[in-house]
């Protein structure tokens, strides 16, 4: 069995804590040293329903969620039917046998480990609040696979101490009482255990170094525990966001809630306005007046926001939008996952008109194509959107702590102030100008530089109303013309590939580009998982990541899916979007599409199954 | 044409001048409005007008001052924007009676409540100018149009009272006929600590046939006329706002002082977004999420 790797899953009612759970939970594995990945699901309601928080930990880099499931947390019934198929071989059940009744007759078999832990009586007995049964059952989890208790005490510290002392001593008195049962009634049935590679307090294991500085950690390899939408807010405020305006919406919400929550301290103004209309547009007039703005919404706020999208691009007033998707059409599966809208974030609003639309597919992605973003948008003074999902915007990942020192601030071409000349400070900017490169230098209301007219209407030079035919035809061509050079900026991170030059030569001339997967976004992680088992059945897979899908890289993917023996393309909705992108863009069809639409993200073993059957295929043909 | 040398930076006329049909009550309301700004002694790149779309949205073209000619309806929200990003900009933004009270009435109403230091006109001329002539959010019931040939069948809003139950903190009503007392009412409403809406009412020589220059000559009286009137009693400004028909109100309704969005906002009590840092360390941050 494979130590130090674990499937963990919390399931109980809305309101019980999961949410709260599975941040400790991953924290605290973390902390020592761990990897983990982990979803929640939650159904679009506040108290009710089935929440479950799936957190995978791994001693490498683990990329995604998965389906198996080694410990099975259930704080009702519902949790053990819903997911008794996922339990790996020999896993474990942590349930309150006071509460839920459990048999091996029930199961259907015998590998299961029962575990079953009074929590309500330990509650009980340790005079606590029933709100900590949460905690419990993540002291019982810990304490089955064998971890440092101390770490769990760290985490939970940290998490409760704004809500006062007693709040902190009884999840700790909780988390004791759980772990101590488990450690001493059930770990010696149960094989598997995780332990810290090195403490928070410093040091490797075993080898333990000492905490210095007081409260504060020094592991040497510190990792954060975030979202894709944590990555992107934290992105937004390092590339100097002044303006954050939205309304709520799943899953984009987060990035609103933290961005508020910050908003003083780091001196920017976050605005939840009264739609996704007066959103987009007061981005757009604080860009117009100097500042980084952005937005962010779901599908549905960004039918709304469509109108606006083109009032940036004829105005060539930069703007960044995240477009957080969830599954369609209209209200859809509110808190669900799916890659539906890459086509309408294609082609949004009226007109001929360019707009950079780029997918990330992990947390680090997110912050640095975030930066890239608010670069790009001033440097070409066009929208720039940044497609997540449900999924990508709301898992959380264990990832470094991100370099922030090569970072640069790109405002492109902006004219200085000049304070003396008041002829100049008071006459006509030329604010669209026609130049070679498309690209028109700016300047900003009050700023001393001129007047800084705009139009939603075809205009001059200076911003002014036109119809006349030829300036029409110079404006367009200019519009376009500026977008020739972001694929150049972008040169191999348009389309990233993976998965090369990892094989040996023998390998490497025997199976060189067998299969090549193609996707965009969050199916990066999955499919990265699902190398990780075909690696180990001695199948190595390229994967082609369309990081960006415009501009996009037409000459890259041809000779990717030239230089392929079979492709299969990997996408979360029905009508294989990218697929139909690619066919236009270079005229090729993929060999295979592997499509999933029922709201939930691929797992690995799906596409590791798919694979799999397409490799037997060849081979019998053969 | 867009060389404005030579002129001084108090004034506020282009050399194009507005293709409005001759009569028209924008080109008193566009009068009222650059005199407003002469008479406070603005200066040409310190004020940022926002425009709707409309044949008052045009007016965008012929200020010589910053202008932004947004979107039919969303000159509120590009307005916030830009004060919210440069608070020491002077933000006018105007726009026609569909603009604001049809399309963007969602927009006027939160607004109001958030009182950030903007000056809204509404070109309130009771019919869709542009669209060539089609009813309004304040045509009166029964009014014909081409899109409500036998006349339309629900009452008009009334902005004034809108306005005052939405917390607005300056509300007039002027009249493109008497640019006198609109300059005046402006310049007010540019002073103001807080939004400020005037309810413009003019006329459209081309598709309202009912409110004419002789129609609303015979009805408008000035408040401050009246002795009896206390623009700062808001039970009293909004019983005078329901007052429509034989005599027909304007000047000031309603004035109160009260914090402006901007105000409440310590991240730029001491210099606007745009003049502040963007270089920003996030290690602090980065830390608190290990
Ligand atoms: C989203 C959108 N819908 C419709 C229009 C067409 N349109 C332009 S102006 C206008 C109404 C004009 O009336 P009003 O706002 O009262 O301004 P006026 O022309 O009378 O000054 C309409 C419907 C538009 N430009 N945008």
């Amino acid at each position: 069995m494979d130590n130090n790797r674990l499937s963990w899953m919390m399931g109980g009612e809305a309101g019980v804590g999961i949410m709260a759970a599975d941040m400790v939970f991953s924290k605290t594995c973390t902390r020592g040293g761990l990897h983990i990945f982990s979803t929640v699901d939650y159904p679009s309601l506040i108290r009710g329903g089935h929440n479950v928080s799936h957190v995978q930990v791994d001693k490498e880099k683990v990329y995604s969620h998965a389906q198996q499931v080694d410990i099975l947390v259930a704080l009702n019934r519902e949790t053990i039917d819903l997911h008794l198929d996922e339990l790996s071989e020999n896993a474990a059940i942590i349930y309150d046998g006071d509460n839920i009744e459990l048999s091996y007759e029930d199961l259907k078999r015998q590998d299961v480990t029962l575990c079953n832990v009074p929590i309500g009586n330990l509650i009980k007995t340790n005079s606590l609040p029933k709100i900590v049964a949460n905690t419990v059952a993540l002291g019982a989890s810990f304490g089955l696979v064998k971890y440092d208790l101390s770490i769990l005490e760290g985490v939970l510290r940290d998490t409760y101490e704004r809500k006062g002392e007693s709040v902190v001593e009884s999840n700790l008195k909780a988390a004791k009482a759980g772990f101590d049962y488990t450690a001493k009634n059930y770990a010696g049935t149960f094989t598997r255990s995780i332990s810290p590679i090195h403490h928070p307090s410093g040091g490797t294991v075993g080898n333990s170094g000492t905490d210095d500085t007081g409260k504060k950690d020094v592991t040497t390899e510190k990792r954060m525990v975030i979202t894709g939408n944590d990555a992107i807010a934290m992105a937004a405020i390092r590339a100097g966001l002044k303006f954050y305006s939205a309304y709520p919406m799943t899953p984009a919400s987060s990035i609103l809630h933290f961005l508020a929550a910050h908003e003083r301290r780091f001196g920017y103004i976050v605005k939840q306005t009264e739609d996704e209309i007066a959103a987009i547009n007061m981005a757009i007039g604080a860009s117009y007046a100097g500042v980084r703005s952005m937005t962010g919404t779901s599908g549905g706020g960004f039918s709304l926001m469509s109108e606006a999208l083109g009032l940036a691009a004829i105005t060539e007033t930069p703007l960044v939008a995240v477009w957080g998707q969830r599954p369609g059409p209209s209200t859809g599966l509110a808190t669900w996952t799916e890659q539906s809208d890459l086509r309408f974030a294609l082609s949004a609003s009226q007109g001929d008109f360019q707009r950079i639309v780029m997918a990330p597919g992990d947390a680090s992605e997110c912050f640095y194509e975030t930066i890239r973003a608010f670069n790009l948008a001033e440097k070409y003074q066009v929208p720039v959107i940044i497609m997540t999902d449900k999924y990508l915007a709301e898992s959380h990942e264990s990832v470094d702590i991100f370099d922030t020192s090569s970072i640069k601030i790109d405002r492109g071409d902006i004219i200085a102030p000049t304070d003396e000349n008041e002829d100049v400070q008071n006459s006509y900017f030329k604010r669209f100008a026609l130049t070679d490169s498309g690209i028109s230098p700016r300047a900003f209301p009050g700023a001393h530089a001129g007047l800084v007219r705009v139009e939603s209407s075809e205009h001059d030079e200076y911003g002014d109303y036109t119809e006349n035919e030829d300036l029409r035809q110079a404006m367009v061509d200019k519009r376009f013309a500026k977008f020739d050079g972001v694929l150049s900026d972008l040169g191999e991170d348009a389309i990233k590939i993976m998965g090369e030059g990892t094989e040996n030569e023998t390998q490497k001339n025997e199976n060189k580009n067998a299969i090549t997967m193609i996707s965009w976004g969050s199916i990066k992680g999955p499919i990265k998982e699902a190398s990780k088992l075909l690696a180990n059945d001695g199948i190595l897979v390229r994967h082609a990541h369309v990081l960006y899908i415009n501009p996009f890289d037409t000459k890259k993917m041809e000779s990717i899916i030239k230089s392929a023996d079979t492709t299969i393309l990997v996408e979360n909705n029905k009508g294989a979007q990218l697929g139909g992108v690619i066919k236009e863009k270079t005229g090729l069809d993929v060999d295979h599409t592997l499509l999933k639409y029922n709201g939930r993200e691929f797992y690995p073993e799906e596409i590791y199954r798919k694979v799999k059957e397409i490799v037997g295929a060849v081979e019998a043909k053969s | 044409m867009t060389d404005v040398n030579g002129t001084s930076q108090h004034t506020f006329d282009t050399v194009a001048q507005p293709t409005w049909c001759p009569g028209c009550g924008n080109f008193g309301i566009h009068t009222a409005i650059k005199n407003a700004f002469t008479q406070l002694g603005l200066v040409r790149n310190e004020i940022a007008v926002v425009t709707g779309i409309g044949c008052s949205g045009n007016t965008a073209q012929w200020y010589n001052t910053n202008v932004f000619h947004s979107l039919h309806g969303r000159t509120l929200p590009v307005a916030t924007g830009i004060k919210l990003a440069n608070h020491e900009l002077t933000v006018l933004a105007e726009g026609g009676d569909g603009d604001g009270l049809g399309i963007g009435v969602g927009h006027l109403v939160h607004s109001i409540r958030r009182n950030l230091d903007i000056t809204y006109i509404i070109h309130d001329n009771r019919v869709y100018g542009l669209t060539t002539g089609q009813t309004s959010p304040t045509s009166v019931k029964g009014f014909v149009t081409k899109s409500t040939p036998t006349g339309v069948i629900e009452i008009p809003v009334n902005p004034i009272a809108l306005a005052i139950s939405s917390g607005a903190t300056y509300v007039a009503r002027g009249y493109s006929g008497d640019i006198e007392h609109l300059t005046k009412l402006i310049a007010d409403g540019i002073k103001h600590n807080g939004f400020a809406l005037i309810d413009a009412t003019q006329v459209c020589v081309s598709f309202n046939h009912a409110n004419t220059y002789s129609w609303w000559a015979e009805r408008i009286y000035r408040l401050e006329d009246d002795e009896t009137y206390d623009s700062r009693d808001k039970m009293m400004a909004f019983e005078r706002s329901q007052e429509w028909g034989e005599r027909i109100p304007t000047g000031l309704f309603y004035r109160e002082e009260r914090a402006t969005y901007e105000d409440e906002l310590p991240q730029i009590a001491d210099r606007p977004l745009v003049g502040q840092s963007m270089d920003v360390d996030i290690t602090e941050l980065m830390g608190e999420h290990v």
